[in-house]
This record gives structure tokens, C-alpha cells and sequence, in this order.
């Protein structure tokens, strides 16, 4: 598949492209020096091949999953073949011994997206999938991504695109091979574009570069993923930034990854806390209203996010089907925990009740409570005491 | 030893101080109490009344949010008009205090906004958030719709209804459906779900809103034959149709294949990426899948499409007004259902040849057994 096919690539990269002459504050792709092709951080970078297009991904989060842009993969007859991985080519011709056949990818979408998206630039705010394999991609630990990379992209930090340019964008030349190249490193901040996306003027790549890393270097650390690839015109470059939205993805294809797995997500870190209730109170009885017994939960670092919820609670009663109970997160988040099932046993003791499902992804500061009521006359309940486990991190999704 | 008669007066102004400030304390209904000492953080217990008349903190409570919601009106419309990231972190602040408040009186008091009719734009789009609150409200009546959430279940659900015989905004109108799927109390049946969903569907003029488009996430959350059957139905927009379709299938495959049978109109091609969707690790999907393939009927073009896709374990996910974000697969059953499938495509490449496929046959062989000998 040399020759770039007819594919979204070119829609979405060259939606109205005028060739124009170069210009000496552009900055080109250049293909990267053979030697340092396993060094940091082109070695997370790999060619992403389907039956129609060719693109750029790279190996992050985890050692079996890549990530790319949507329209490399996602054709206009929608879902085909799950697309081919092939780890830092650089040569003319690609090794097939080296492929490494995706099982499948999940695409980060919404409905309400898809009407506003269409004819209009906010494709390029959800321009991303996450593609996963039952093969290491890459020998050794993956890309760290950069939750914070809209704000880096946009600041007047180092920058770098890598990938596989097929057409060099300002010139309209095609590029030999499956060569990889590299655009920058470069200081341009990016612009708000449209939906999260971000653009930059006067920095070029080409299509079969989309869907690849748009580096960031922070002081003190190495490169990590910023962005990726998703668009632009000659002399344009457009970006789906990487943040917290990413943790949907990410805890979407999580089932579908082996559990031995051998490495851990990089840059992300836990904490696990208590929030004990311990002060006995009778449930008022035969009464339409709740009761709402709170806990302040705080203590996590900035940016934490729920990655696990569990709740052992002891409500005494001699009649359980009485009562109905609830969790509440801050911000409305709720989850059920009891509905009147059991009838006529006594007490309501659970032990680790797993609730990450209702909270997950989300900031766990401020007041939670466990809220109950008793709508039948009779029975005295009385809540003896509860105990919320909260872990929370820099990514809701936790080592897979 | 004589008390000076100043000493006499100051300490009888003192006890009628604390006796008036213990009157008063005991006097008011004890709806907060202190936090006890034990209790870690700000751990609190708000009671109801024990009246079910609304007690002095109801009835301020109400007028609290009453108070909010005349406040965040004239706001909107405040010169220099705040962004949509000020907008953004208002209403999520707003909603978080409202969730702290007694969930009957938020309910009821709602309902009563709702309809007062007052309502604001806010600029911002129709957007789902995690775990299906929004993140973007187009106007603070969606807004208040939002914050049922955290409400009484059965008076949100109440007040849900009404709005939804008689709301003209889509919008509106998916917000307040979302009362009736929560489990639990106010979680509606699934005869009144479908109901609501083929008026839903049968409403042109509303299909080109963001909310619009999220109900349609309703067809996963019924789970249905005959959600499905709606949706294959649904002559709209074929990219929300398909996206949500594969959602439905993803999860409920049997039901999926139950509608495809009895539903002869299918595009062609959408019909054979959902028959990939099918799990071949249960038999009887499986015979479903070797019929569809060899049913004399089917063009080597649509054989083709099904081929490259099959078993197709790729999907959309996100946030979701009704369920859960979709996460349909898991490793275990997409290799088992692997194992199958290559068991079934030997058969077919051995037996008979099936005309004009050849090349996707063996192209699929080929994927399947590396998935096989990458799980074993």
C-alpha cells in the first residue's frame, strides 16, 4: 500500500487545498535519521494500515493498543477490516513479518456530535479511536499521554509531529515509502479551533501523518502525547487534544485487554482513602421523605479523578423491604442500593458494595451521602454506620 | 460576703441570655444537627421534618433554589454576558449545591419552575457528561431537567411526565425521559419507554437537535426486539440510525437478530455489519450467521461486506443519556467467539465453494487464526 488510496485522509486534510508556494517560516516534515528510529519517542510511532487509507498511530496507554485518527480507520461504508499495525517502519517497502493485525478499535462519539458535525469543523473534536490488539505492539512500555496537553500544545513549549507523511503537504510532493518523519521540534502554540481541537499556522505535515503523536516536552520530563494529528491545509495543522475525555475510551477497551498485560499506565497515580460514618441515627418511619447521612470526601491530589467506589454500610431493622437507599456523589451522581427488596429480614449490611460503575471518571470532592427512607409505618430502622472507600488518580482508568 | 447589686444584674442578664438562646435552639424544627466529634471531615445527618408539613428549612430551601434560578436568569442576560466557560462552571456548581438539598422539596420545587414557563438561553450545546448528566445545557429549563437527577425518583419521574405530554423542545424532551429509566422508583415500563420513543421518532421537525439525537441511546436502554425494531424502522438520519443501531447490537445481539428476521427493508450492507456483530460462541447465533451466508439471496457485494467486518468487535463509545457508556466486549468471549468463527470459516472454505468470496474468505481465515493463536 504505498500509494495513498482514496480515503477520508484527503477530505479531511486537503478539504480545500490550494498548493501554495513554500514559505521559508513553514515548518516541513523531514524524515528522521535511520539510526535513532528505536530511540525516544519515535519508537511509539507506527504505520496504521486499513483496506482503504494508510496513516500514523503510535503505542500509548498500553503496550497492545494504538491510538489514530477516526476517518484512518472509520471509512465511509463504516465499520471494515480492524486495521494493521506496523511498528517503526522506515523503509520503502513494509515488512509484512512484522504486522501486527489489530482485533478492533473503539471510537469516542456522541449523537449529539454527529448532528453538529456534519458539514461542519467539529469533526475534528472527536477525530480519535483507540485500537487495541492480543500482541505487544512495541517492545517495552508505551507513549505517556499528556492529560494536560491542550494547555501545553498551546503554550510556547517544544513541539513535535511524528509519523508517516505519504504527500508532503505545502508541495503537494509524494513521499517514498513508509519513511518516518518528523515535523519540528518547533515553539508555535496552537489556537482554539473547534470542539477541543487546536490548530497551528505555519506548521505543515501530509496526509498518512494523521492519527499520529503530536508530542509535548515539559520541563524535567521526556516527550509525551499532547495530541494527535487530525487535519489541517498546507501550512496548517489541526489536533485532537489529549484529555480526561480519553477516560472513557480508555475504560471502554479495558475488558477487552489480557490481564497479564505487563505495564502499567504511565504518568497516572492512586491514592485510596476511607470516609467513615459512624454516628448511629434512627430512620424517621412511615414517611415519604429522606434522610441524607453525609461525608465531606477530600484528600486527593489536583486533577484526581474516581477510579473506585465502595460502600459497606449496617442499617438495623426487623423489616428491610421497608427501606429504600441510595448513594449520592457530588454533583447529583447517584447509584441504587436498596429498593424495597427483602421484605420481611432483618437488617441491611452490605460489605464492599462495588459502586465504581455510577461514579467513575468523576471529581470525588465535596459531600457525599447515603440517603434513606422508610415509607412503611412499623419497623424502626436505625442507620448504625457506613464507610465510603474512594480511590481516585490522574486518570480515572486504572492499570489494566 | 455582700454581692454588689451591678454583679446581681449582670449575671441575671447572663442567665436570661442562655435560657432565651436554649428556647430559641429547641424551639425551631431539628433539621441539622452538629457534627459529633467522631465523625471524620464534615460528616453530618440532615432529618426530614418530623411533620410531613414543610418545615422553616423546606420552605427556605425552596426559595433558595427559586432564589438561584432568578439569579442565574438575570445573569445570562447581564452586560458584559458571562462566557460559556463561566456559564459551563456555574450551572455545574449550582447543581452540585441543589443535590445537597432535601430530594422531595428539589423535586417538587422544580416541577413548580417548570411551570412557571421561565426560562433563558445559555448559548451552550446539548451535551451528555459522564455517567449521563449533562455537561451543556442549551437553556436553564434543561438545566432544571438536569438537576432531577439528584431528586426525589418518583416526584422527578411525576414531574417528567407532565413535561413530556406537553413540552415542543426535543431537548426538554430527552431530559425528562431519562427520569423514567433510572432504576429504581419512577423507573418507567417498558410499554410506555416504546411509546414515548415512537413518538419520539415520529417527530420530524425536532431530528436536527442534540437532544434528539441522544434519545436515541433509548433503543440500547430498552433492550428490546421491539426498540430494535423502531430503529430499523426509523427513516432519519442514517449516520445517527447506524451508530445507534450498532450500539443496540453490541448488546443485544439476540434481540438484534430477532428484529433482522422480521424486518425485510434493511440496507443491505447495514444488515450485514449488524449480522457481524452476531456472537458465534452461541449456537444459535452461529446457524444465523452460516444461513445468512449461504441464503441464495445474498449478493457476493453484501458477502463481501459482512466478511471483511465479521465477528466485529470494534465500537462507539462515550457518554450516554440513559445507559451506561457502552463497553459491550470483553477478552474471553471475543476469543471464544473467535474459535468458533474459525471453526465455521474452515467449513465454508472447505465445503462447496461460496461464489465470488474466495479472497475475503481466506483473508478472514487468515485474521481469525492469529487472534486464535494470540489468545491461546
Amino acid at each position: 500500500m504505498k500509494n495513498l488510496r482514496t480515503s477520508a485522509i484527503c477530505s479531511l486534510l486537503f478539504a480545500s487545498a490550494v498548493f501554495a508556494k513554500p514559505d521559508s517560516k513553514t515548518i516541513f516534515p523531514v524524515k528522521i535519521d535511520p539510526a535513532v528510529v528505536d530511540d525516544l519517542p519515535y519508537r511509539y510511532n507506527g504505520v496504521v494500515l486499513t483496506q482503504d487509507a494508510r496513516g500514523s498511530g503510535f503505542c500509548a496507554w498500553n503496550q497492545r493498543t494504538f491510538f489514530t485518527a477516526a476517518h484512518v480507520v472509520y471509512g465511509e461504508l463504516g465499520w471494515g477490516t480492524a486495521p494493521i499495525w506496523n511498528p517503526t517502519a522506515n523503509s520503502t517497502v513494509l515488512d509484512p513479518s512484522r504486522e501486527i493485525q489489530s482485533r478492533g478499535y473503539y471510537r469516542f462519539n456522541s449523537y449529539a456530535e454527529i448532528v453538529d458535525a456534519q458539514g461542519s469543523p467539529a469533526a475534528f473534536g472527536k477525530d480519535v479511536v483507540l485500537a487495541f490488539a492480543f500482541k505487544d505492539l512495541i517492545p517495552g512500555p508505551p507513549a505517556d499521554l499528556n492529560f494536560t496537553g491542550g494547555t501545553d500544545l498551546r503554550g510556547s513549549g517544544s513541539k513535535l509531529i511524528t509519523g508517516y507523511p505519504a504527500i508532503e503537504a505545502y508541495t503537494n510532493t509524494e513521499t517514498d515509502g513508509y519513511f518516518m518523519h518528523q515535523t519540528g521540534p518547533f515553539n508555535i502554540p496552537f489556537s482554539p479551533h473547534s470542539d477541543g481541537s487546536l490548530i497551528a499556522l505555519a506548521v505543515t505535515t501530509g496526509p498518512g501523518n494523521s492519527g499520529g503523536p503530536v508530542w509535548t516536552k515539559n520541563a524535567g520530563k521526556g516527550w509525551s502525547v499532547g495530541g494527535i494529528l487530525v487535519g489541517g491545509l498546507p501550512s496548517e495543522t489541526v489536533v485532537y487534544t489529549i484529555s480526561r475525555d480519553l477516560d472513557a475510551l480508555t475504560r471502554s477497551v479495558q475488558p477487552v485487554l489480557l490481564k497479564e498485560t505487563p505495564f502499567p499506565v504511565h504518568g497516572v497515580s492512586f491514592s485510596n482513602l476511607f470516609f467513615p460514618y459512624t454516628q448511629s441515627q434512627t430512620i424517621p418511619d412511615g414517611t415519604e421523605n429522606w434522610s441524607n447521612f453525609l461525608v465531606g470526601v477530600r484528600g486527593f491530589g489536583e486533577g484526581a479523578l474516581i477510579t473506585s467506589v465502595k460502600l459497606s454500610l449496617t442499617i438495623k431493622t426487623t423489616h428491610v423491604g421497608d427501606l429504600q437507599v441510595y448513594l449520592i456523589g457530588p454533583g447529583g451522581y447517584t447509584a441504587l442500593i436498596h429498593n424495597e427488596e427483602g421484605a420481611g429480614d432483618n437488617d441491611l449490611i452490605l460489605r464492599n458494595m462495588d459502586l465504581t460503575a455510577s461514579f467513575v471518571g468523576i471529581d470525588p470532592y465535596g459531600k457525599w451521602a447515603v440517603r434513606v427512607r422508610d415509607r412503611l409505618k412499623g419497623d424502626i430502622a436505625t442507620l448504625v454506620s457506613y464507610r465510603l472507600e474512594v480511590a481516585a488518580g490522574t486518570s480515572a482508568v486504572p492499570v489494566p | 460576703m455582700k454581692v454588689p447589686s451591678s454583679l446581681w444584674s449582670w449575671a441575671l442578664l447572663a442567665a436570661a441570655i442562655f435560657i432565651a438562646a436554649r428556647y430559641l435552639s429547641s424551639s425551631g424544627p431539628a433539621v441539622q444537627k452538629s457534627e459529633p466529634s467522631r465523625v471524620p471531615l464534615d460528616g453530618n445527618f440532615v432529618s426530614p421534618a418530623r411533620s410531613e408539613q414543610p418545615s422553616l428549612a423546606t420552605r427556605t430551601a425552596g426559595k433558595m433554589i427559586e432564589a438561584d434560578l432568578k439569579e442565574l436568569l438575570l445573569w445570562l442576560i447581564t452586560e458584559p454576558k458571562p462566557s460559556q466557560d463561566e456559564i459551563h462552571a456555574r450551572l455545574l456548581a449550582t447543581r452540585s449545591t441543589w443535590s445537597e438539598m432535601d430530594p422531595n422539596l428539589l423535586a417538587q420545587t422544580i416541577g413548580r419552575l417548570l411551570e412557571s414557563g421561565r426560562d433563558g438561553a445559555t448559548g451552550m450545546k446539548f451535551k451528555v457528561g459522564p455517567h449521563g448528566l449533562l455537561d451543556g445545557w442549551p437553556s436553564l429549563r434543561v438545566f432544571l431537567l438536569d438537576a432531577l437527577a439528584a431528586a426525589d425518583p418518583e416526584t422527578s419521574a411525576a414531574v417528567a411526565k407532565e413535561l413530556l405530554d406537553h413540552t415542543t423542545s426535543p431537548d426538554e424532551y430527552a431530559v425528562a425521559l431519562r427520569a423514567l429509566t433510572r432504576e429504581g422508583p419512577g423507573e418507567a415500563g417498558e410499554g410506555e419507554l416504546l411509546d414515548r420513543f415512537r413518538f419520539l421518532l415520529g417527530k420530524q421537525e425536532w431530528q436536527a437537535s442534540g437532544g434528539f439525537a441522544e434519545t436515541l441511546d433509548l433503543a440500547r436502554t430498552i433492550g428490546t426486539t421491539d426498540a430494535a425494531g423502531q430503529l430499523l424502522r426509523w427513516d432519519g438520519n442514517p449516520a445517527l440510525k447506524s451508530m445507534a443501531l450498532h450500539e443496540f447490537a453490541a448488546e443485544h445481539p439476540v434481540e438484534m437478530l430477532e428484529s433482522l428476521r422480521s424486518e425485510a427493508t434493511v440496507d443491505p450492507v447495514l444488515r450485514a455489519h449488524l449480522m457481524a456483530r452476531l456472537e458465534p460462541e452461541n449456537p444459535d447465533q452461529l446457524a444465523a450467521i452460516n444461513q445468512y451466508l449461504h441464503d441464495p439471496e445474498r449478493t457476493p457485494e453484501d458477502a463481501s461486506v459482512f466478511l471483511k467486518s465479521f465477528p466485529l468487535r470494534s465500537a462507539t463509545t462515550g457518554h450516554r443519556l440513559y445507559a451506561a457508556s457502552p463497553a459491550p466486549y470483553q477478552l474471553e468471549k471475543i476469543a471464544a467467539g473467535d474459535r468458533a468463527a474459525l471453526t465455521l470459516v474452515n467449513e465454508w472454505i472447505a465445503s462447496p465453494p461460496l461464489p465470488g468470496i474466495q479472497p475475503e474468505l481466506s483473508a478472514l481465515q487468515n485474521r481469525l487464526t492469529q487472534w486464535v493463536e494470540q489468545t491461546q
